[in-house]
């Protein structure tokens, strides 16, 4: 079955023929596969990823053949390597580079008896110089690599190295350094070459041309093995991005990120989900959770820490000085916000973005409403934000309707993380028009936003008050129970996640996000939510039993606020994600 | 115009000069981590014989990354690049139970050596997406982190590297629990 080729599917079906020596056939393919790989044309594979395949342990008889195939081998380990790498494309993962190495020092030994005095007759000696010759290659010719190593450095990492390994045997180490010093400058000096592709162009035809070859079993296993993960997990939850950059492998590469303008893009809200069909029918009628569009009154705050939920920015001493002054400077950034005057404008909100549209002229405007764009959007009139991770609510002002009811028709919009840091907030024209625009922010913000539940479940030996080990020590003996003194307490914060950035980042890998998918995700995390604030809330007795007296009280009392009330900010926003898709479903229906 | 995962890195990390080094077993997925971080804008230098390794570069902020597979053998080769680190990630494919014990062991020869002693560790759970997946609590019990680091400072988090779930967690915890000496 292996062996049927085009060929012979056309001839009569014959019994196979006895094989006597299997060994002997397997020995061949890989002697066979060998050959096709010095020459570059083992089709199932580009040239560059045979080191991979070679390394891998199944691959040992092919790699043996490889590199028996291009013995003798010099002399010299940096010729040796040199020869290696002019044959074998050597920019590969560390393990079957190691795998390739080791079968190369087992044969270099054989070949030099009689000549490689420094090596001692052990292979382990070669290979950990061959290994060591690798690392200084990539060391010193790979602008990534900031910590070059000096000649000395080098010599006496690799001697470490080998008395580490050869605690057994007597090492001879002066012979083994002055080789080390001249592989040192030669390596500085040349460096190994790059194996070349000797395809004269189309690689991707030499690719598939045999892809019905021999031997892709193995293949099926190892290298190919990520790839077809890669693809299932990306189906398991969202649609297949043709051409995704994710599965693609450069290696060695380097890039620096130079100022945050170069990474800034503007990222369509659309391309995070997945379009439904009810998008197209309610994505039309205003006053849907599709879509709010009105001409109202607007101004944009900024986002003091008092209703961010994002955590302090650094803990350096700096930062320390300035959250002393917190209260402060919040205090001045509501009389700022207070302060500031309300715009008009078209706010639209639509397919996961909220857009204002400042009027064009003073022509079709009264006075009040011309807004100069100059002082809020840069010369535009126009600027769309992204509904990630957004949450909507109402604020201020409320108005009796006529049931009874007090509503507000003042809304507030925090706006994704780092989004310019703003608070929008809108002025309705009826409490009404207020709850519209509320569910239709919301329900695209839980369209379109991953659920961030990576630091609830996030597992720390640092100390908050309430680790598992202090209460179950407490637990075995609450009565003679005594904290350790010398016991360090850390400051409980949140940390930044996963809807805290917008970009590119959640788009081009990541896949769209479904509809289904996100209803599921979200009644997952709300119930997790509220087992974890009742979980926390339980806590709080037993904490006051086994802090009380202790230097460290407050502290602790401190860090279950601030972790209750972010959990309550949590649920409530998510909370309100769940029931605007909640409704949406009710739509359908 | 969006906003970018460098912005938060600016927020996170200010203007601190860290090494951070990124660690695991091949396939745990530290390159599909380090591409999701660089947003695929990759500036490619000329390729060099030799390992795989990545840098991300923002501000001070530096993170060096490369797989320290092979034999244990080989691993006092890399001992040059240890100091002056100041975290440590370590990648685990959690869905990989086989290797597990693999992958345990090649953390505690890293954590183990004298110029890791002050680094924190970041352990990424990583393919949390995969059926069968270890969760941040299964790994934490696994690797017995409790017990074997009583004085270094250590984390499990869960973490899907495709959709970037729990990389901005991660990177936030070690920018609390790095001091501006590193």
């Amino acid at each position: 079955m292996l062996m049927v080729s085009s060929e012979e599917t056309d001839l009569p079906i014959v019994e196979s023929p006895k094989m006597t020596n299997i060994h002997a056939f397997i020995d061949d393919m890989g002697l066979k596969t060998a050959d096709q790989m010095i020459r570059q044309s083992y089709g199932p594979l580009e040239y560059t990823e045979y080191a991979n395949w070679l390394g891998a342990r199944e691959n040992k008889k092919a790699l043996t053949e490889f590199l028996n195939l291009l013995r003798p081998w010099p002399a010299s380990l940096y010729l040796t390597m040199s020869k290696l790498s002019h044959f074998l494309y050597m920019i590969a993962e560390a393990t079957p580079l190691d795998n390739i190495l080791e079968e190369l020092s087992v044969q270099w030994t054989e070949d030099h008896k009689n000549d490689g005095m420094f090596c001692q007759g052990d292979y382990r000696v070669c290979h950990i110089i061959l290994f060591s010759l690798l690392i200084l290659n990539s060391d010193l010719h790979n602008e990534t690599f900031d910590m070059k190593f000096t000649e000395d450095q080098f010599v006496q990492n690799t001697i470490n190295a080998l008395k580490h390994d050869l605690k057994d045997a007597q090492i001879d180490e002066e012979p083994i350094k002055e080789e080390l010093k001249i592989y040192y400058n030669q390596i500085n000096n040349i460096p190994f070459p790059i194996c070349q592709s000797k395809a004269p162009s189309d690689s991707n035809s030499k690719y598939s041309a045999s892809a019905a070859t021999n031997d892709t079993t193995s293949l099926k296993t190892s290298s190919n093995r990520r790839n077809s993960r890669h693809v299932s997990r990306k189906t398991s939850f969202f649609s297949l991005r043709p051409g995704s950059s994710v599965l693609e492998r450069s290696p060695t590469t380097q890039s620096v990120m130079s100022s945050a303008s170069e990474w800034s893009q503007h990222v369509n809200a659309a391309d995070f989900y997945v379009h439904q069909p009810e998008d197209e029918i309610f994505g039309k009628q205003n006053d849907s959770l599709w879509l709010v569009d009105y001409t109202l009154n607007f101004k944009l705050n900024k986002l003091n820490s008092s209703n961010s939920n994002t955590p302090h920015s650094s803990n350096n001493g700096f930062m320390k000085l300035f959250r002393k002054g917190n209260s402060l400077i919040q205090e001045q950034q509501r009389a700022e916000n207070s302060s500031k005057k309300m715009h008009r404008a078209r706010v639209v909100v639509q397919k996961g973005s909220l857009e204002l549209q400042l009027s064009k002229g003073k022509n079709f405007l009264s006075s009040r409403s011309f807004t100069n764009p100059s002082s809020l959007f840069g010369n535009s009139f126009v600027r769309k934000f992204n509904l990630f991770g957004a949450f909507a609510e109402t604020i201020g002002e409320t108005v009796i309707d006529s049931t009874g009811t007090s509503k507000s028709k003042w809304l507030q919009v925090q706006l994704s993380g780092d989004q310019y840091q703003k608070l929008l907030v809108l002025e309705c024209s009826s409490s009404a028009q207020c709850q519209n625009y509320l569910n239709c922010i919301n329900f695209w913000a839980s369209r379109i936003t991953p659920i961030p539940d990576s630091q609830f479940e996030m597992v720390s030996n640092q100390e908050y008050g309430w680790s598992e080990k202090l209460l179950s020590e407490y637990a075995k003996d609450p009565i003679s129970f005594k904290v350790d003194p010398k016991i360090k307490i850390f400051q409980w914060e949140p940390l930044h996640g996963l809807d805290s950035v917008y970009t590119n980042f959640n788009v081009e890998e990541s896949g769209k996000l479904s509809m289904d998918s996100q209803l599921y995700q979200w009644r997952i995390f709300v119930t997790k939510l509220a087992d974890w604030m009742h979980e926390h809330n339980h806590l709080k007795p037993r904490l006051i039993e086994i802090w009380t007296g202790n230097p460290n009280f407050e502290v602790i009392m401190d860090n279950w606020n601030a972790k209750y009330l972010y959990l309550n900010n949590q649920y409530h926003k998510h909370n309100e994600y769940l029931k605007a898709l909640e409704k949406g479903y009710e739509q359908f229906q | 115009m969006g906003n970018s995962v460098s912005k938060v890195l600016g927020k996170l990390f200010g203007t601190r000069e860290m090494k951070i080094l990124m660690l695991g077993l091949d396939n745990a997925g530290k390159t599909t981590i380090l591409y999701k971080l660089k947003l695929n804008k990759i500036k490619t230098s000329a390729p060099t014989v030799g390992f795989n390794v990545e840098t991300l570069s923002f501000k001070n902020v530096k993170f060096n990354m490369w797989d320290v597979g092979g034999q244990a053998r080989l691993r006092p080769l890399w001992r040059h690049y240890f100091p002056a680190t100041s975290a440590l990630i370590f990648v685990i494919d959690s869905s990989d139970t086989e290797r597990l014990d693999q992958a345990k062991e090649e953390l505690f020869s890293i954590i183990g050596e004298k110029e890791m002693e002050n680094v924190v560790l970041l352990v990424l759970a990583n393919k949390q997406d995969l059926p069968g997946a270890l969760g941040p609590n299964e790994v934490s019990d696994f690797l017995q982190l409790g017990e074997s680091l009583k004085n270094q400072l250590w984390c499990v988090i869960g973490s899907n590297a495709l959709t970037g779930q729990g990389l901005i967690e991660g990177l936030s915890w070690i920018s609390k629990n790095t001091s501006s000496s590193h």
